[in-house]
């Protein structure tokens, strides 16, 4: 393994390493943790009762004390937020928990800064086609011109007034708004030609699902309701939807759930242990 | 004509225009694709910068700068965040053959860190879904078993649904852990259950998937009819 | 009986555009000639409505729109009646919009304007609700924004500073998640993130609204409490609306007005089955 792909290993496994242990970890040490109720806050201590027993918390660097929330879960806070009466746990703080926020702020900036890629993948792609002449290159000018715009309009959202805002205003209502729902809804169209083509009963087990697909497209429109509503309340179609998405299909979808957790670990790990191959993770000899 | 009413037979426009390709895939339908396409890339760039890094890495980095300048006042450790835009500039070394290696730093980076938080994610997510999956076969109204210091009534209903719920389950599970050929009777008939049952919620999957996709068509003749048309 | 046959199996090739105009016709009659049908209120409707009804007035909920053009019929129909529901009761919210689409916000905008303008004219931005726009980073914001907002935003998306609180001054009581009373994720598909991150870690209520086609596999959180309620589609929204106002007569949703429509054209779809599996048995009758 040469020097460069130990670096990358080195990182994945470092950056992954960081979120493992910070779920596994407690917060606090173990060992030293103390829990009990809060009797009094002093200048350099807090004095807690555990079991009948006094103990003093001495407020020092290093010290994390954790509070527990009315619905029983725990959050950090300072020595001068505590009351009397509070249930806390307090003890040498692990660091892991602390530095949550400064990695995650970190990781957060850095996934960002990708965000110029999709922008400039597009423009070399549609650069080229206008330069080559390409057929419809004039789609490929449109799609500048249309970047230009965009860009327009994201600087006029949030504005109190002005031409920038006209601009977001007329892309964002009469372009993008209409667009987007237009073209997503062209799969209405396709759903009703596969349900044509493709939904026949071919078998005992294609008529078994027809069947719940009927239940439900019905029992989830008010329609279902007023063809069924003079028959006893379990036999409405909206009742009999529901018993098949609460139960049998909950069911199932868990069944099914449980054994894409277990795949989303294998996942997890191949990746954490670079040990997934592909054009991003490099080949064997780690160029 | 009021630029109100320009919007909507402007927005009228592209949703017929993209409605064409129902009749015949053409030059118009694949011009406003461009365009759409463009506006949403331009758009998305611009809220990145103003909503994400320029609050979150520019702004706190210049300042940082600035403490610099003032002799090193408090903040000023916010200028490392040049380090991390120059760690961030190694995403771009995708689109060079030659350094692709170093836009795997990043990439390894930030895979590494979903990767070690799968754990986390998952058994969170999931524990509470096996504690719920116990459920009593002889359940009272309230949903306890049986055999609890509940004073509800025993209820047939939760108990037949916990059954069937429970059974559903461990059948479907059983098909897909034993996808392969098993020669135990038990084993084969439960399998043959789960197929049938996945069977009833694929179908509701397509029943929903119907739901979803009649949806937004629906708002757009909404739009058209009521927006534009002004007949509704 | 042949004939029968040969007919029927006339019926496995007709061109795609005559199902097209049966389509256009379901959703378009039932728009021009209006009419009314019973509306069946599911649980987990009903339980995000009653959760909501109990909100303290010293918390706020969190709304996080998610959704752009391409969920607009089911999504939007989901946030308005959610929204109506904070601003009559006066509940302050908080509208973010993590990491699936920059366009989030805005279209979340449209929708509370529109009912500031023709509903509750007297709700002041800033007071009664913020948004604070767009983010990213997935659950790495939720981890942020649940230990401290300001840590994840440090400005709306009007540019306000969130301590700026002559312009914010709702924002001067929101720090973190103990503020928040519930969190309510409206997109196509809500990151269960929110449940292993937010709920599971802290405790705080989190509801979803969902495409319909996405729901079936969320109820699994409903049944075993991880989810407080859900809106499904069209039909939650519906529903809700319903819940929101018992007289018909008042209720101007865009689930309301489309529901009806819905309808029909789960019939034309139901229909097209029917006339794909018409075909099927009389071509293979006649194969025999």
């Amino acid at each position: 393994m040469d020097t460069k792909r130990l670096l990358i290993v080195g990182l994945t496994f470092i950056a992954g390493l960081y979120y493992f242990l910070e779920f596994v970890v407690p917060p606090t040490v173990p060992w030293r943790t103390v829990q009990g109720t809060v009797v009094e806050i002093r200048a350099d201590s807090v004095l807690l009762r555990t079991d009948g027993a006094t103990v003093r918390v001495p407020l020092q660097p290093g010290m994390a004390f954790y509070r527990q929330r009315p619905n029983g879960s725990y959050e950090r806070v300072e020595p001068a937020q505590l009351a009397p009466g509070d249930r806390l746990r307090a003890g040498p703080t692990t660091y892991l928990s602390d530095w949550l926020p400064a990695v995650n702020n970190f990781f957060v900036v850095l996934m960002a800064m990708a965000w110029g890629m999709g922008l400039i993948s597009l423009a070399m792609v549609h650069g080229n086609t206008i330069r080559r002449r390409r057929p419809e290159w004039y789609n490929s000018v449109a799609f500048f011109i249309a970047v230009a715009v965009g860009m327009i309009a994201g600087m006029g959202y949030g504005l109190p007034g002005g031409w920038l805002k006209s601009v977001n205003e007329l892309v964002f209502n009469s372009m993008l708004r209409p667009m987007g729902s237009t073209v997503f809804s062209l799969l209405a169209f396709h759903i009703t030609t596969a349900a044509y083509r493709a939904f026949r009963v071919r078998s005992a087990e294609a008529l078994v699902m027809i069947g719940a697909a009927l239940i439900v497209m019905l029992g989830q429109i008010p329609i279902g309701l007023w063809l069924t509503h003079a028959l006893p309340e379990p036999l409405w179609l909206p009742a009999m939807s529901q018993w098949l998405l609460y139960v049998v299909n909950t069911a199932a979808v868990r069944a099914m759930w449980f054994g894409i957790m277990l795949g989303a670990i294998a996942t997890g790990l191949r990746y954490w242990l670079s040990l997934e191959r592909g054009a991003f993770f490099g080949d064997s000899e780690g160029r | 004509m009021e630029m109100e009413r320009v919007g909507v037979w402007l927005a009228a426009i592209v949703t017929l225009g993209i409605y064409s390709y129902l009749w015949r895939e053409n030059r118009f339908y694949r011009l406003l694709l461009h365009l759409m396409i463009g506006l949403g890339v331009g758009y998305n760039f611009v809220i990145t910068w103003k909503q994400v890094l320029a609050p979150l890495w520019w702004q706190p980095m210049v300042a940082g700068f600035a403490a610099i300048g003032q002799g090193f006042a408090p903040g000023s450790a916010q200028a490392l965040w040049l380090l991390v835009g120059l760690l961030g500039l190694l995403w771009y070394f995708q689109l060079s053959r030659r350094y692709f290696w170093l836009a795997r730093i990043v990439i390894g980076l930030t895979l590494g860190a979903s990767a070690g938080v799968v754990f986390k994610q998952q058994l969170l997510l999931n524990m509470p879904q096996f504690a719920d999956s116990l459920r009593p076969l002889l359940a009272r109204a309230d949903g306890s078993p049986l055999v609890s210091d509940s004073p509800a009534p025993f209820s047939l209903a939760i108990s037949l649904n916990n059954l069937i719920f429970v059974a559903t389950l461990v059948c479907v599970m059983v098909y897909f852990l034993f996808s392969f050929e098993h020669r135990s009777k038990p084993v084969r008939g439960a399998a043959r259950a789960g197929r049938w049952l996945l069977m009833l919620s694929f179908g509701a999957f397509f029943g929903n998937t119907v739901m979803t996709r009649l949806a937004v068509f629906l708002e757009r003749v909404e739009f058209l009819l009521r927006d534009w048309l002004r007949l509704i | 009986m042949q004939r029968l046959m040969r007919s029927l199996a006339g019926l496995q090739d007709i061109d795609r555009r005559w199902l097209y105009l049966g389509l256009w016709l379901a959703a378009c009659l039932p728009l021009l000639i209006p009419m009314r049908l019973p509306i069946y209120v599911t649980p987990e409707t009903r339980r995000l409505y009653e959760f909501i009804e109990r909100c303290p007035p010293d918390k706020v909920v969190l709304v996080d729109s998610a959704w752009d053009a391409g969920s607009m019929g089911e999504n939007e129909g989901q946030a308005e009646v959610v929204f109506e529901h904070l601003l009559r009761r006066r509940i302050k919210f908080v509208v973010i919009s993590v990491e699936i689409t920059p366009l989030g916000p805005q279209f979340a905008d449209r929708v509370i304007e529109r009912l500031v303008r023709e509903k509750f004219p007297d709700r002041r931005y800033g007071v009664d609700w913020v948004n604070l726009g767009y983010t990213r980073g997935g659950w790495r914001a939720m981890q942020q924004i649940a230990k401290d907002i300001r840590l994840q935003y440090r400005q709306d998306t009007r540019g306000y500073s969130l301590d700026d609180a002559r312009h914010l001054p709702l924002m001067q009581r929101v720090r973190n998640i103990n503020d928040i009373y519930l969190i309510y994720s409206v997109t196509y598909s809500p990151m269960e993130d929110w449940i292993s991150f937010v709920h599971e870690v802290y405790g705080t209520p989190i509801a979803f609204g969902c495409a319909g086609i996405q729901s079936t596999t969320y109820y699994r959180y409903l049944l075993s409490g991880q989810l407080t309620g859900m809106l499904v589609g069209v039909r939650g929204a519906a529903e809700y609306d319903a819940l929101l106002h018992p007289n018909p007569r008042e209720r101007t949703s865009r689930a309301t007005r489309l529901i009806v429509p819905q309808s029909f054209g789960h019939l034309m779809v139901i229909l097209a089955i029917l006339i794909g599996n018409l075909g099927y048995w009389g071509a293979r009758g006649r194969a025999r």
